[in-house]
Formats: structure tokens, sequence, C-alpha cells
């Protein structure tokens, strides 16, 4: 593999992943000593909690997050269990992200512990790619006092987030333009972005176990097999990736709408479109563990008119039923005769769920049943496509 | 219209009169009162369209008449008067506007006024039949109930309280989707078959600021409900929001109960609920088997802590640990007037039911609250 800084190809983008190692674990750990060393499980401890972050003592065992904890416990069973202190995490989260603001004005954060930086054009300040990297480290470990977070330096956002997951703990991966390619392409194809278990699969059934297995396939003949995820994945195994690195990403709602390909009138017609949204929205809140109290539902006339109406929800929800209820409710409050071109909603008024949650007195008649089936759903189609499931009543 | 009224009884009716218009009236009508001269005494009126008053106080009527003026300009004004030891002169001027002035004093004030015409029509009950109840108890059942009276409207939340009477009581419920109250006080309310209202809670505020224990008069009439107590009337429309099944969540099942003193257990509930931040106010109250309470607060953004300790007076079951909005409880110990509360429990993920300790016959009073999850 040529090694050289300053080698043939210029970079024409400096993205930077950096990713926190086992962020929750470590700020426990980091708080109390007496944890250090030992495996930690920081998850929700009810019944139907699952691993939210393992420590790296706690990995050789088996116990991933997302594992529901009575396996991790089952795997691992001298692990101090812990709950989430979200609170103390955000703190640790804030001190991070201010040590980024000060490498680049482009942050994009992905989540508490994770974000993308666009240092193009930083190497005047910074130095080369690689010093710059160790100076970030060096920073978040000094700010927090003794955290660390692994790097990963590209000229595009893909083959960064790659990299900085290929020495965790602790790493710092710079992948220099004219390395893209043989750093990629040795590698499974479980770290495409967005391949999941059934991807992989399928993947698999067409002999295509590495990045450059994906590579040196026929991009059409991938479309023809997976569809347009066919052509992100070429294109993600050609190193060919420019999407920007994007500021204020902070969810303050989660939303969906549909643009209609022809004007509808009548609460029969928007109906369908509705739950559409519904069902999207409360998917996405799921996948990212939130909670919305309140809700908006936004038409749009075929004059170009908004209109919109909100309401805040009897209990914070992520039911696709629930945010479908009371959208329903709500689109009794529009002049519904007047032809619209676009249907939409957005849940807002975000929480993260859990811990301080005010319990409500009346629920939905089989909410719960209704809530364990939705996530249901969700596994479902993660592992086999969004087709495969569909609800009964979707009567489409 | 011409009259002369002592400014400090015209006071204390404009107050209860200032209490029901809008402060952000969009309709200028609705920003004024209506006066009204007849007889011995000069007629109040205030509404904001869904809760109306019509109150009365003395006065010598030279010229009986009517007129509407803005109701905040003459409050500030007759407040300003109230030390005065003369009446105040009231009369409508030819130019349209109502002149006021200390009776025997030079200062003079003229407002600007809107004609009687254009005040909303006043409904006037007196034809129907009136239950008559003791105002006091009907008065006590309205604080207990305000408690956990929603402040919107929404599907398990109401922004007003179910009335409902039947012969031998009255009983009134009340919720905001977390909690909900249910009082029933033994009250002799004159109905035959049982009766069942949704009353707004701007009513049942405003009722309570009506002085007098008397005989409170309930009528209904055009979907409407009147409280008539001495020369005050005060009315609303009904609501017409459907009221959660209250019945399904009033008797959880439990197997825990602990009797308090309810002082004390307020009072540790105040000084710890101090160290809460603004955002999250849980309290985790933890009961071990030998009937000591621990209440406990942690500040998730100081981490500043507090704890307290209570000693129950009754504790049984095994221990358990619940989690609280602070307010919900010292809410509730606030309205009650009684020396010791139960609580009855189950686990941190059902509801608690609160009673105060009360005599057989005295009524009842059940507020249940769902818990802040703990993880």
């Amino acid at each position: 593999m040529p090694t050289g800084t300053g080698g043939p190809r210029k970079w024409l983008r400096v993205i930077v992943h950096a990713d926190m190692d086992a962020f929750y674990a470590a700020v426990e750990q980091r708080d109390r000593p007496e944890l250090r060393g030992r495996p930690v499980v920081v998850g929700g401890l009810g019944g139907r909690g699952v691993v939210s972050t393992a420590s790296y003592e706690a990995r050789p065992f088996g116990v991933h997050s997302a594992m529901p904890i009575g396996k991790a416990r089952r795997l691992c069973p001298h692990a101090i269990f812990l709950p989430p202190d979200f609170k103390r995490y955000g703190e640790a989260s804030d001190r991070v992200m201010e040590v980024f603001a000060r490498f680049s004005p482009l942050v994009e954060p992905l989540s508490l512990d994770e974000a993308f930086l666009d240092m193009t054009g930083a190497e005047g300040l910074f130095g080369p790619p690689e010093a710059m990297a160790r100076r970030l480290k060096a920073e978040v470990r000094e700010a927090t006092s003794g955290l660390t977070v692994s790097v990963g330096v590209a000229p595009t956002k893909f083959v960064a987030k790659v990299a900085s997951d290929h020495r965790k703990p602790d790493g710092l991966t710079v992948v220099e333009p004219d390395q893209v390619l043989s750093f990629l392409h040795p590698l499974p194809v479980a770290r495409l972005w967005g391949a999941g278990p059934k991807t992989q699969a399928e993947l698999a059934k067409l002999g295509l176990e590495t990045i450059g297995d994906v590579a040196r396939a026929d991009r059409s003949w991938l479309v023809k097999r997976l569809g347009a995820f066919g052509e992100h994945i070429h294109r993600l195994s050609l190193g060919q990736d420019d999407r920007p690195v994007e500021t204020e990403r902070e969810a303050k709602s989660v939303g969906a709408e549909y643009t209609l390909e022809e004007d509808i009138v009548g609460e029969a017609a928007i109906r369908p479109h509705l739950r559409r949204s519904a069902g999207r929205v409360a998917r996405r809140m799921r996948k990212e563990g939130l909670l919305a109290s309140g809700l908006r539902v936004k038409l749009k006339t075929a004059g170009f008119r908004l209109l919109t109406r909100q309401c805040r929800l009897p209990s914070p929800t992520d039911s696709e039923r629930a945010l479908e209820t009371a959208a329903l409710e709500l689109l009794g409050q529009f002049d519904l005769e007047v032809p619209m071109r676009l249907v939409g909603l957005a849940a807002f008024d975000l929480s993260a769920g859990g811990a301080g949650t005010q319990a409500a007195l009346f629920e939905e008649d089989g909410r719960e049943k209704r809530r364990t089936a939705e996530k249901t759903v969700d596994l479902l189609r993660e592992r086999f496509g969004k087709g495969a499931v569909r609800w009964a009543d979707d009567g489409e | 219209m011409e009259i002369r009224v002592e400014a400090k009884p015209l006071m204390a009716e404009l107050n209860l009169a200032l209490s029901i218009v809008e402060t952000k009236a969009t309709i200028p009508i609705l920003s004024n009162l209506l006066l009204r001269a007849e007889g011995d005494f000069l007629e109040l009126a205030a509404t904001d369209l869904e809760v109306t008053l019509r109150t009365r106080c003395p006065a010598e009527v030279i010229q009986p008449g009517a007129v509407t003026v803005p109701a905040r300009k003459l409050g500030s004004i007759v407040r300003a008067f109230s030390g005065e030891e003369v009446p105040l002169s009231l009369k409508t001027t030819p130019d349209r506007k109502l002149f006021l002035q200390p009776v025997g004093k030079r200062n003079e004030y003229h407002l600007q006024t809107l004609p009687e015409e254009d005040f909303p029509t006043l409904l006037d009950p007196s034809a129907e039949a009136a239950r008559e109840m003791d105002a006091a108890a009907v008065k006590r059942c309205i604080e207990e109930v305000l408690v956990s009276s929603g402040n919107e409207d929404s599907r398990f939340s109401v922004r007003g309280a179910l009335l409902m009477l039947e012969p031998e009581s009255l009983v009134m419920v009340s919720t905001d989707s977390h909690r909900l109250t249910f009082c029933s006080h033994p009250v002799q309310t004159g109905v035959e078959a049982p009766l069942r209202v949704l009353v707004p809670k701007k009513t049942l505020v405003e009722l309570l600021k009506l002085e007098g224990d008397g005989g409170l008069k309930m009528r209904l009439k055009d979907n409407h409900v009147f409280f008539e107590l001495g020369p005050r009337l005060l009315y609303s429309r009904l609501m017409d929001t459907a009221f959660p099944a209250y019945e399904k969540v009033l008797n959880p099942a439990t197997d825990k109960v602990a009797v308090l003193g309810r002082l004390p257990f307020l009072e540790k509930l105040r000084r710890v609920s101090m160290v809460a931040d603004s955002k999250n106010r849980a309290v985790v109250l933890s009961f071990d088997p030998a009937g000591v309470l621990e209440m406990a607060v942690r500040n998730q953004e100081t981490g500043d802590e507090g704890k307290e300790y209570e000693t129950c007076e009754r504790f049984e079951g095994e221990a358990v640990n619940i989690g609280f909005t602070v307010e919900f409880l010292i809410e509730f110990l606030g309205v009650t007037k009684e020396e010791k509360v139960s609580l009855k429990m189950s686990d941190s993920e059902h509801q608690t039911l609160l009673e105060p300790v009360r005599a057989e016959g005295a009524g009842t009073h059940k507020y249940v609250v769902m818990p802040l999850r703990l993880d």
C-alpha cells in the first residue's frame, strides 16, 4: 500500500469522521474509577430494554449494542449493568462538540458521540491530515478528562466513516485519495453504509463478499438485482460519494410529506397519505429512540397555500397508530373541500423517552400490543425488506 | 342613565367582573362591561362569550338606563376613587360618554361608551327550576377538582370538570391525562334522576370567587349551566367534549398502603423539591417494609441531591420505589385539609391512589396519579 503524504493525487476534500469509543460506558468508567477495567453495559434495564453501549471489556463476551439486555446478562453475567444517564452523557458530548467546533465551522453531529467535520483547506492551520487528527484526538481527551475518540480522515464521508471504525478504540486512520480503492476493496460488504443483514445475504447470494467484488460488478446488473440501492453501493465501492457535511442536523421535529401526482379532494383521499407519513415518521422516531409530544398536519392546496394544524399528543409516543389517530382528528379542522397537492405531518416536541417520562392515565385500547407489533414489523422490514410485511388494514 | 353609587361596593363587583373580561378580547364590545341602572341597584355584566357574570350593587337610581364602558378603564378609575368618603356620580351624556365624578367634587372623567344593544344578549334562567345546594360544599368540591383539571382539551385531558348530581351527593371529576380527581360530597341536591354535565374550568374558577356560603342555586337551560349565589349569577355554555372513561382507572389494584401525616409529608416534599431542576421535576418515593419513607430528588443538570425522611403512621406491603412529578403530590396535599392521607400503591409503572383519611360518611376524595418512569 503506498504511503506517501503529498502523493500524486491531491486532497479535493478533507473529511473527518470522529467517533467516541464506547461513549456511554466510557463516561461511566471515567466518573466511577471502580468500574475501570471491568465490563460495563449501559442500557435500558427494564423488561424490554436493549444495550446502548458495552465497554470494550464486555465485547469479547459477545455483548454489543442493540442486543436485548436479558441476552447481555446471560452472555456476561459479571458485567456492571447501568441505566443510561443522558444528562451526563449530554454534558460530555457538549465538551466533545465544543472541541470539534474549534477545528471546523462545518460539523455534522450524527448523535451524541459521533460527527463529521469538513476540514478542507485547514491544512494551513492544523497541518496535514494526520497531524490534524492527532491534534483533534488530544484535545478531545483533554477536554473530557480522558475519553478517547477514533478518527478517520478521507476524501469522502463514507470512506472517513469506515476509516474511523478501522482501528477502534483510540484509532487513527488516514486514507489518502490514491489509497481509497486499495483501502476499501478488501473489506467485507458488511462495511458498506446501509447494508443490513438482508442486503448482506442478498449480496452473498450474488457471490459478492468484499467491497472489491461489488466494485468489479456491472452496475446495470446490480441495479437489476438490488434496485436503486445497487447503484448506491456501486458508487460507494468505487469511492464515489460527494455528499457534503451538513450542519444544523439537529432534529427539532421529524416529518414526512408527499407531493401528489394529482391534486386530491376530501378526507378519504387524504387519509392514506397521512397514514403513510405517520408510518415513516414513527419508524424514524423508533430508530432514533425518540418520543413526540406534539403533532402537526400539513396540507398544501392546489393554489400552493400552506395550511397547518397542530395538537398535543395524549402522551409521548413513537407509535404510528397514535400519530395517525391524532392526525385524523386534526384533519377535521381543515376545509377539505379544497383540492390539495401535498399531504404531510411532523412530530415535534421530541424527547428521548425513558427516564423522566410522565406516564399517562388513559391509553388507547391495545396501545401496548400495537406498539410491540410496530417494533416487530420494524425488525422484519429491516431483515427482509420493506415489502416483507404489511398491516392488514393498509388496504393497498 | 344617572346614578349615585358607593365606590367600595362597586369596586367589589367590578373586581369579579374584570376577571371574566378577556385581556386580549378581539371583539371590542367584549372589553366592555354592561351597566344597567334600575330600581335601587346597578347591574354589571361581563362576558367572554363562554362565561358570563351578572351581578349588582346597591345604587341611588336617578334616571334608569344602560350603557357599556371599557371594563379595565372604569375599573382603574373607580379603584383610584375607592378611598373617597363621598359616593360617585355616574351619568351618560348627550355625546354618548359616561361622566364620572365624586359627588360635590370638581374632578370629572368622561369615558367612551358603546351602545347597550351591541352587548351580547344576556340570558335569564329564572323560569327554570333551581337545584339548591350548600355553597360551601360545592366550593370545596371545586377546589379539590381544579387540581387535576387540564390546561387544554385533548383526547384525555379536559379543561373543565364533570359535575354530576345524584339525589344525595354531588360528584365532580377532572383529569389532565396524567392524574385524576374524583370527589363526592354528601349534599342534598334536590334531583330525582342523576344529572351529568361538563363545566368549563374558567366557570369553576370564577364560581370560587363569589362570596357567600348560603344556598347555591344551579339551573340548566339551553345547553348552559347557571349558578346563582346571592345577587350574583354566573353562567356558561356546557362543554361538549367527551370525558374519558374515568371509572376504569379510579380503583387501581394495589397491594401496598401507607398512611402519613399530611403536613409533615407536604412540608418535606416542598423542601426537597427545591433541589429539582426546572425541566425534570421527579421525586422518588421509597417505602421500606418498616414504614420509613425516603423522598429523594436528584437534579440532573447540576447533580444536586436532596433527601427527606418521614415515618409512616401505618405501612403494609413490600418495599417499593415510585417516581412522581413532585408538583402532582404537593398540589394534592395542599388542597386537602385532613390530618392524614393514605397512599395505595402497586409498583412504579401503575397508578397510585391518594386519599385523605376521612370519617365515614364525610365524602370521598380520590386522587389517582400516574408515576414518572425511572429507567
